[in-house]
């Protein structure tokens, strides 16, 4: 009898735990506005995630990966990095603003596209595929030959 | 001087002046298959016209079959790059069918690279027990090397993992989802060492 309180115990510790980290997990990709979530609550949804914190989390998966192989290759890259870290307090600035300063913020960003040295010499992070664009003249392995 | 004919190689048209071509450093051992990452044969016959092009092969396979001598066989072309196998843009023809990394080599494409590999077999006397080391897979030869990893963007110290391992390319074989090789380099060398064996 002992035993089994003692393995109901240890279960639901577990289960509270899995849930905890599953909550601290879900958490910050969570709608946070109330007037978005209302209607979902209408329809008794539990919980409603954020499109924009959805897709911020992808971008950010995606440059970790990037720098974690290839590192950060030009300004472009790197002011992409930062606008990921920054995307959650602008996008929050942003409901609080005028339209006229949002399309001026729109209008900042569009006009630094292009602007900003990039690691040349491969479309993506490793160019395994064969390109166009590759060079294959020299065939020369070097130091390990 | 008078390009090399390999008799069997059913060409259509010849471009010889137009890729890069230099003479070879080594002597020819074996055939290199590829894709070479094309949407359409008009534009991918049109690109070795293009001065920006810095890769070529010997000869390019279309959907339809029908064969495209870019260089002479006699020379060298820069198809391969630093290879396991030294020298491999002379050791190997380059021999490329005309598709990309989602669309499988046709029937077609495929009939033919087969009867070009048969025929460079029986020009060089090579023998049908030879041909998993005669007929390579770019992505079987391709490696990493310094400058690659470089011109990549990577730290030497995060490049030189890779330095002189395979993985530079994944053609011929390409890497679908489903699994299925755009070219099959097994097959081909079966479809060669069974004809040789006739």
């Amino acid at each position: 009898m002992r035993t089994i309180l003692w393995i109901e115990w240890f279960a639901a510790g577990v289960l509270t735990a899995i849930r905890a980290l599953l909550l601290a997990i879900a958490t910050p990709l969570l709608e946070k506005n109330a007037a978005k979530t209302a209607a979902a609550r209408s329809l008794k949804v539990p919980v409603v995630f954020s499109m924009a914190r959805v897709i911020a989390l992808a971008f950010a998966i995606s440059m970790v990966h990037e720098s974690w192989y290839a590192g950060i290759g030009g300004w472009p890259e790197a002011a992409l990095s930062i606008a990921i870290v920054l995307t959650m307090p602008i996008l929050s600035a942003l409901e609080r603003v005028t339209p006229d300063e949002a399309i001026s913020l729109a209008k900042a960003m569009l006009g630094r596209f292009g602007i900003g040295e990039t690691r040349r010499g491969i479309r993506n992070l490793m160019g395994r595929q064969p390109s166009k664009y590759d060079d294959h003249r020299d065939d020369d392995i070097g130091d390990a030959a | 001087m008078t390009p090399l004919v390999v008799p069997g190689v059913p060409v259509e048209e010849h471009r010889h002046s137009r890729v890069l071509q230099s003479p070879l450093v080594a002597a020819r051992e074996g055939v290199m298959l590829h894709y070479d990452d094309s949407q359409r044969d008009d534009w991918a016959v049109a690109w070795f016209d293009d001065p920006r092009c810095t890769n070529g092969y010997t000869w390019l396979v279309l959907d339809d079959g029908s064969v495209v001598e870019l260089a002479d066989p006699a020379l060298r072309t820069p198809h391969a790059g630093p290879c396991l196998e030294p020298n491999a843009n002379s050791r190997f023809y380059g021999l490329s069918a005309a598709t990309n990394d989602l669309v499988p080599a046709t029937m077609a494409q495929l009939a033919v690279i087969a009867v070009t590999c048969i025929a460079l077999f029986r020009l060089h006397g090579w023998k049908a027990g030879d041909v998993v080391r005669r007929i390579q897979g770019h992505d079987a030869q391709a490696v990493w090397t310094p400058a690659y990893t470089r011109a990549a963007g990577l730290s030497d110290e995060a490049g030189s993992a890779r330095w002189w391992k395979l993985g530079r390319k994944v053609d011929p074989t390409g890497v679908r989802k489903d699994r299925r090789p755009i070219i099959d380099v097994n097959q081909v060398r079966a479809a060669v060492a069974a004809a040789l064996r006739d």
